[in-house]
C-alpha cells in the first residue's frame, strides 16, 4: 500500500504550501485513492477519530460528488476553489496542519441551485472548533436561523438598531399584530366608503386591463399549484369578460374610460387604455408561451419599452417604488396611486 | 419609503401585487353588487374577508404554507358564520410538544399563533413564513390604505 501511495503523495507534498488553493490540490489528490485508503492516509498523522463516521463522511461528501460528476475527481472539483474546499466534511480544521486557516463558508443555497450536483449543506469548521456532523448540522441550522431572522429585521422597520433576539421578536410581533389590526380598521372605513362607489363598472374594467397582466400572472404561476389557475378561471368568468372577445372589452373600456371620468376616481384611473390593448396583446402571447416563471419583472418592463408612450404598468400598486420604465405619460397617467 | 425586498421571489412592480389588487376590488365589487346589507359589521367582515382572501391568492404566495391555512381558516370562518351562537369552539388541536422546542426563543409561541399555520411549522421555517406573511400583509395595508384614499378624495 505504501507504494502506491508514494507516488501519489509526492505531488503532495511538493505543492504543499499554506495558501488555500493549493491545498486543495492534495485532497485531490487523495481523490485518487479509494475511499477506505484515502481516509486512513488522511487520519494516519493523528487521530484515533471514529473511523466509520469519518468514512462515512468522506465517501458520501467528497466521493459522492466524484461519483455523480463520473469524471476526473480534480476537474470537477476544483474549478471554484472555496466550494470544493468546504465538500470535505471532515475533520480539517485539526488534520491541516501547518495548512492556512479555512474559510468559514456556508453554501447551502448554492449547492442546491448552482452545483446541481452536492445535496449536503457544506459547512466549513472554523479553526479551534468541533466538527463532528451533529455541531456541524447544529451550526448550520443555526446560520439558517440567523439569516432568516435578518431577513426579518430588514423587513420590519426599526428593527435593525435593536440587537438582540429577544427584543427583534417582540418587535416582529407587534409588527404582526400592528399590520393585523390595520386591515380590520380600513375594513371598516371601507365598509362605510362602500355604499357610494358604483363597482360594476370598476369591476370589468379593471378585468379587461388587468386581463393581460393576469395572463401574464397565469403564465407565471404555472409553475404553482393547479389550485391557483382553477381559481382563476372562474373569478374571470365571473366577471363576464370573455377571453377572446378582445373588441367587446375595448368597446366596454371606451364606455368604462367616460364613465370613469364621471367618477370621483377619475384623478387616479386615467389609462391609455387603447394603445395597451392593442400592443400588449401580441407581446403577452407570446410572452406567455416562450418564458414560464422567469422573471416576471423583466417581462412587465420590457412589457412597457415595447409599448412605448402610454404605457401602463397595471395596477402598480405599491407607491414604493414610483416605476422606472415610462412614466411620460402626463397626458393620461396611469394609477397615480 | 425605502423598502428592500431581500427576498428574491418578491419584485415591487410584479404582477404579485396586481394580481392582489385584482382580486382583491373584484371581490369588492361582488360585496357591492350583492345586497347592500345595511349591517355595517357583516360588510366590514365581508371585507375583511376578502382582504385575506385575495392575500391568499397571489401568485408569490400560492406555494406558501401559510396562505393554505389562511384559505383553511377562512373557509371555517365562513362556514362558522350562520350558526355561531351554537356552536361551541372546542379546542381540539391540542398544543403538543412538538412545535416548541428547547432552543427557540419564549415569543415563538405568540408567532406561531399570529401567522396562519404556524402551529406545525418548525422554527426556522417559521421565520421564512414569516417574513412572506409580513409582505403580503403589508402590501394588502398598502392597496387598501390607497383604495381608501382614492374613494374618499
Amino acid at each position: 500500500m505504501e507504494d502506491e501511495i508514494q507516488p501519489l503523495l509526492n505531488p503532495t507534498t511538493a505543492s504543499a504550501s499554506p495558501s488555500v488553493a493549493t491545498s486543495g490540490a492534495s485532497f485531490t489528490a487523495l481523490l485518487g485513492l479509494p475511499p477506505n485508503r484515502a481516509v486512513e492516509l488522511l487520519h494516519e498523522p493523528t487521530f484515533p477519530s471514529d473511523p466509520a463516521l469519518v468514512d462515512r463522511a468522506a465517501r458520501f461528501s467528497v466521493f459522492a460528488a466524484a461519483a455523480a460528476a463520473s469524471s476526473a475527481p480534480s476537474p470537477e472539483v476544483s474549478p471554484p476553489p472555496p466550494p470544493p474546499e468546504t465538500a470535505k466534511k471532515r475533520k480539517d480544521g485539526a488534520s491541516t496542519n501547518g495548512k492556512a486557516k479555512v474559510k468559514k463558508g456556508k453554501h447551502a443555497e448554492e449547492d442546491t441551485d448552482g452545483e446541481n450536483k452536492l445535496p449536503y449543506v457544506h459547512v466549513r469548521a472554523r479553526r479551534g472548533q468541533a466538527t463532528d456532523s451533529h455541531s456541524l448540522a447544529e451550526r448550520a441550522r443555526r446560520e439558517k436561523i440567523n439569516a432568516r431572522m435578518k431577513l426579518l429585521q430588514e423587513l420590519v422597520p426599526g428593527c435593525s438598531k435593536i440587537s438582540g433576539t429577544a427584543l427583534v421578536l417582540d418587535e416582529i410581533i407587534n409588527h404582526v399584530q400592528y399590520l393585523q389590526r390595520q386591515v380590520e380598521y380600513l375594513s371598516m372605513r371601507l365598509a362605510a366608503v362602500n355604499p357610494r362607489i358604483d363597482f360594476s363598472g370598476l369591476d370589468t374594467f379593471l378585468s379587461a386591463t388587468t386581463m393581460e397582466c393576469g395572463r401574464l400572472t397565469i403564465g407565471n404561476a404555472k409553475v404553482g399549484t393547479e389550485l391557483d389557475q382553477q381559481q382563476q378561471q372562474p373569478v374571470w368568468s365571473e366577471v363576464g369578460v370573455s377571453d377572446s372577445d378582445q373588441m367587446n372589452s375595448t368597446t366596454n373600456s371606451k364606455r368604462l374610460q367616460i364613465q370613469l371620468q364621471q367618477n370621483q376616481l377619475q384623478q387616479f384611473w386615467h389609462v391609455d387604455f387603447l394603445n395597451t390593448q392593442n400592443h400588449l396583446q401580441p407581446s403577452v402571447w407570446e410572452r406567455d408561451t416562450v418564458m414560464g416563471s422567469t422573471a416576471p419583472h423583466v417581462q412587465r418592463e420590457e412589457q412597457h419599452s415595447f409599448v412605448g408612450p402610454g404605457a401602463v404598468p397595471l395596477l402598480s400598486f405599491d407607491r414604493v417604488n414610483p416605476v422606472a420604465p415610462p412614466i411620460q405619460s402626463n397626458q393620461q397617467l396611469k394609477m397615480e396611486l | 419609503m425605502n423598502r428592500k425586498n431581500p427576498l428574491p421571489n418578491s419584485n415591487p412592480n410584479s404582477p404579485n401585487s396586481s394580481m392582489q389588487a385584482l382580486h382583491f376590488l373584484q371581490a369588492l365589487a361582488r360585496i357591492a353588487r350583492a345586497a347592500p346589507k345595511p349591517a355595517h359589521s357583516a360588510r366590514t367582515r365581508q371585507i375583511r374577508h376578502a382582504a385575506y382572501a385575495s392575500m391568499a391568492h397571489s401568485s408569490r404566495s400560492s406555494r406558501r404554507t401559510w396562505s393554505r391555512a389562511l384559505l383553511h381558516r377562512l373557509r371555517q370562518w365562513q362556514q362558522q358564520r350562520p350558526g355561531r351562537l351554537l356552536t361551541v369552539r372546542r379546542r381540539v388541536r391540542i398544543v403538543t410538544p412538538i412545535t416548541s422546542r428547547p432552543e427557540e426563543p419564549a415569543r415563538a409561541e405568540t408567532l406561531r399563533q399570529l401567522v396562519p399555520g404556524g402551529r406545525g411549522m418548525e422554527y426556522c421555517n417559521l421565520l421564512e413564513e414569516t417574513a412572506d406573511y409580513v409582505q403580503c400583509l403589508r402590501a394588502q395595508v398598502q392597496l387598501m390604505q390607497t383604495l381608501l384614499d382614492a374613494f374618499s378624495s
